[in-house]
């Protein structure tokens, strides 16, 4: 964990309606994450307590993220908690397509 | 037009291969035109199978072919996994036994037009009745089902949508999946964007590598699919991906997928994949 002390933590599963698609939550998650971001805050995204998580899902947030953050991961602005090895290994593989293609 | 199954189609690349094979007719069948599927001397069917049969009924009775689908009979294990699958239901209108009856190992057909939350949650309800599931372990299969169904929403313009087949099997310790959509196939999908994308083996090579996508949605990254074959893959699973004339097959946890010619035209995409239930 690499972010300051007032990093505002975002719990996605509190995004989640069961019965909505999957990209609808991660916009939600993404556009939160972005305005705080926007604002000159550090964001912490977790999904420790969400179930089924794909690369869409990463890829919805980090687009988001990416435009506020130009593309720059490594200002320590932002960071994902996630819960699992399958949870880490699908999130690595978006944040790394997100950074070699860019924002959409 | 009468097609007739039979022998095992089992939840395995080979038999699902002679299974596309002998269904070819049927999958370029012309709309008006009728055809029945004879699957009564059938000895086994699995859920790999049952998802191909579904779509292609529903796709069948959307063009107005009147199909008809004889499901077996006898032995009787089989057909109760067909009244259990939903099978039944599907082309005879009779009821499916409650998903939590205590000898079902299948969940009922699902038929979906969107990737939500809630897709794999009656795999996981069957598989948390059968055996003890470890988290990471249920992440794996959530997540495989989600990769999926997000592609055939994001690229399939499937007209049914996507059929889903699972199915737990207590002998082997393993889940069984089957995901089947009637779209345009991963070569046409993946031409969008990628004029060179000349066939369906190219077109499974570039997505089981990863990097190549459609772009049909802002969240399209070309990651999806092989995210799928890592996982199965770490987890010791098998897979495969029918589209086009192509299919791309992955057994274990060594090596690469292979991709071969089909030898014929499946009219949409299929994947299919097991994943042990066991840490």
């Amino acid at each position: 964990m690499l972010l300051a002390m007032d990093a505002t933590v975002i719990n996605a599963k509190d995004f989640i309606d069961e019965k909505k698609p999957v990209i609808d939550s991660a916009a939600k998650v993404g556009d939160q994450a972005a305005s705080i971001l926007r604002a000159g805050g550090s964001v912490v995204v977790s999904v420790q307590d969400v179930r089924g998580v794909s690369s869409s899902f990463f890829n919805v947030i980090l687009s988001r993220v990416a435009i506020v953050l130009h593309n720059d991961f490594g200002d320590g602005r932002f960071e994902v908690q996630t819960g699992n090895k399958t949870q880490a290994l699908i999130y690595q593989r978006s944040l790394d397509a997100v950074k070699r293609h860019g924002p959409q | 037009m009468i097609v007739k199954l039979d022998g095992n189609l089992d939840d395995d690349d080979r038999p699902m291969h002679a299974m596309m094979v002998a269904l070819k007719d049927i999958h370029a069948t012309a709309t008006d035109r009728r055809w029945k599927l004879h699957c009564g001397e059938c000895q086994y069917v699995g859920p790999w199978a049952t998802a191909v049969l579904a779509a292609a009924y529903i796709e069948g009775v959307r063009r107005q072919q009147h199909p008809r689908l004889v499901l077996p009979e006898v032995p009787s294990a089989l057909a109760a996994y067909c009244s259990f699958s939903g099978l039944r239901h599907l082309v005879r209108k009779e009821p499916t036994p409650k998903a939590d009856h205590p000898e079902s190992e299948t969940i009922p057909l699902e038929q979906f037009t969107q990737a939500s939350w809630d897709r794999s949650n009656r795999i996981i309800a069957l598989l948390r009745r059968h055996t003890e599931l470890d988290s990471e372990r249920e992440e794996q299969i959530r997540s495989c089902v989600q990769e999926v169904t997000q592609n055939i929403v994001d690229h399939a313009d499937s007209p049914i949508g996507g059929v889903l087949s699972a199915r737990y099997m207590s002998a082997s310790r393993e889940v069984r999946v089957g995901i089947v959509d009637r779209g345009i196939g991963i070569a046409r999908s993946l031409a969008r964007e990628y004029p060179d994308t000349h066939n369906s083996m190219k077109a499974l090579q570039r997505v089981t590598q990863g990097g190549f996508t459609s772009r049909s949605r802002p969240n399209n990254m070309g990651i999806g699919v092989s995210n799928l074959f890592l996982m199965v893959k770490s987890a010791g699973g098998r897979m495969a991906i029918f589209t086009g004339d192509a299919f791309a097959a992955l057994h274990g946890s060594a090596g690469s997928p292979v991709i071969q010619s089909l030898g014929c035209d499946f009219p949409g995409t299929g994947v299919f994949f097991t994943l042990p239930t066991d840490a």
